[in-house]
């Protein structure tokens, strides 16, 4: 069932392989949809994404649920998993059309094995295979459902930069902004970015804010703001430390590219370290 | 050497310094302050989703929209840095569609043969798509519209994305944004915070003519890369379906060929040692 790739085929492979219980995972699917395990029909692979494995779990009435599992090699670890569930929560309870999440783990140390969402299969056709032969009233059409989704994204009202998360699933002593309560009862907070490329490989290891970062008064703003437009954000008190831990970060993020043995066990001030490797290739 | 196989050539095939990427790193941090806009709802922290491409979008038969899914990874950033059209939608390497002039197929289409019409038919399709999506904008998100209008939006979008990528062994995208920068100066004062202020940074003109001329050969990797990949359906990491693989594989093949049909032998050769979608070192 493994999907081929053009180039580097083990390298990908390796990255990809994931052990996981089937039987669990069936048992959580049946669970989210509050009923026993004998219910579920099959489990099948729907897909292999960039950073997940899909699957598709169908019920004996038909029913059908997907479940999402992160490469191990996916980054980050807890938070892209912790972060993509509250941001649907969020953007769901606002009205807008996203899949519901039905259950999810943040723990690969689980009965299954793996870190995983589920969720309510989105009903109607991914527009993929013929987004190329639409004709111009339906790419008109969609493309006014695209800009009105965006336009009520946007009035989301949010408190600082990062990314959203539910407040018990971060860790207790990280950072965070709390949202205001929204209509669904749950509880929102905005915590460190979790986009792929402040994580990215080495860059996970980085012992740096990565956010979130709160909306100042006009004569910090533009400070904390230029220190968000580099890699990454800091709480407003830390602002001059973190300046230079996210240069660092610049840093490291380059010198880790290059070939170097000794590898990088202190993410302390790495600049003397590159000098002296650039100073002898 | 560029991860990147395909931009070696543009770099005459030398090694990039990673020291010049910090010191352009440095440089950026003496002008990012500059980019905050003037009105503070250019700055309003919004939600967009990180990879809008029409696999994510699921419609009903008559095409309303039923679904988006893939929010992983999604980021909370300031709007002026979030704006512009989503990637499958945008068009911005056609100067009609830059200039926002409503597109119109031409006249003589049905005379045209076979290859042209289908070209002209393409071109059409993402002009149209640009052009409405940014009609739409204006007309239904007010807010999204009065941050793309901003001149300096798409420079500042870009600084900011390549100054955050890891670094790859290439140091062009994010220089030749910078000379925009000291460029557009003016403009980038214009729609800031403070009036008065001073480019803090500059390039020498040989720098100048270097780098944006790398950049051209670059972009023009990039169009071609792109084509290649829709092509031979696969996606920037090298991924396909497994019912396209054999057929990739194959179409692979083919493109290389084609691809070095022109070339004079020197560039053959580094053509074959280059090409992209081999298996290759990722170090």
């Amino acid at each position: 069932m493994t999907d081929g790739c053009s180039y580097n085929q083990f390298l990908r492979l390796a990255e990809r392989r994931l052990v996981f219980n089937v039987h669990e995972l069936k048992k959580v699917a049946a669970k989210s949809l509050d009923r026993p395990e004998s219910d579920v029909k099959t489990l099948s692979k729907l897909a292999e994404g960039g950073f997940n494995r899909v699957f598709e779990i169908t019920m004996n009435d038909d029913t059908r649920v997907i479940a999402r599992l992160p490469y191990p090699s996916t980054y980050p670890n807890r938070f892209a998993v912790a972060s993509e569930v509250a941001t649907l929560n969020l953007i769901r309870s606002n009205g807008i059309a996203v899949p519901k999440v039905l259950a999810y783990s943040i723990n690969s140390e689980n009965a299954v094995g793996s870190e995983y969402i589920i969720m309510e299969k989105v009903s109607g056709k991914s527009i993929g295979d013929t987004w190329f032969d639409l004709t111009e009233k339906q790419r008109v059409k969609v493309i006014l459902g695209i800009v009105k989704l965006e336009a009520k994204l946007f009035t989301i009202d949010l408190p600082a930069y990062g990314s959203i998360y539910h407040p018990v699933d971060l860790p207790s002593d990280m950072g965070r902004v709390p949202l205001e309560p929204q209509t669904s009862g749950q509880d929102f907070c905005v915590g460190p970015d979790a986009a792929l490329k402040w994580w990215y490989k080495e860059r996970s290891l980085l012992d740096v804010e990565r956010g979130p970062c709160k909306y100042l008064s006009s004569v910090a703003k533009s400070k904390v703001l230029t220190w968000l437009l580099l890699p990454k954000n800091a709480v407003q008190d830390r602002l001059v430390n973190s300046f230079l831990q996210s240069f660092n970060l610049l840093i490291v993020s380059l010198g880790l590219r290059e070939k170097n043995e000794s590898g990088y066990k202190h993410m302390g001030n790495l600049a003397c370290r590159l000098n002296e490797h650039t100073e002898n290739p | 050497m560029p991860i990147e196989r395909a931009y070696r050539e543009s770099l005459g095939y030398r090694e990039s310094s990673p020291q010049e990427h910090i010191e352009n790193l440095e440089k950026y941090m003496l002008v990012a302050s500059d980019f905050v806009p003037k009105q503070d709802d250019l700055s309003r922290p919004v939600l967009r989703h990180p990879d809008l491409q029409p696999n994510n979008l699921f419609v009903s038969d008559d095409f309303d929209i039923l679904g988006i899914i893939d929010w992983q990874h999604t980021s909370i950033l300031p709007l002026f840095v979030a704006a512009g059209i989503p990637n499958y939608i945008q068009n911005y390497r056609d100067d009609e569609s830059v200039r926002f002039i409503p597109p119109k197929l031409p006249e003589d289409l049905d005379e045209m043969d076979e290859d042209d019409r289908l070209a002209e038919l393409d071109q059409y399709r993402r002009r149209h798509l640009h052009f409405f999506y940014l009609g739409l904008t204006q007309r239904f998100n007010d807010l999204h519209w009065r941050a793309i209008e901003q001149r300096t939006t798409l420079l500042k979008r870009k600084v900011f994305t390549h100054a955050g990528d890891p670094w790859e062994g290439n140091n062009v995208p994010l220089k030749a944004d910078l000379i925009r920068v000291t460029q557009h100066w003016p403009d980038i004062v214009a729609e800031g915070n403070d009036g008065t202020s001073v480019c803090l940074i500059s390039f020498s003109d040989q720098e100048v003519r270097d780098a944006l001329h790398i950049q051209e050969l670059q972009e023009e990797t990039n169009t071609q890369l792109e084509m290649v990949r829709e092509a031979i359906g696969i996606n920037a990491d090298g991924w396909t379906s497994h019912e396209r693989y054999e057929g990739a594989i194959a179409q692979a093949a083919e493109f290389k060929e084609m691809g070095t049909e022109d070339m004079t032998e020197y560039e053959k050769d580094m053509s074959r040692l280059h090409w992209p979608f081999d298996d290759h070192e990722e170090d």
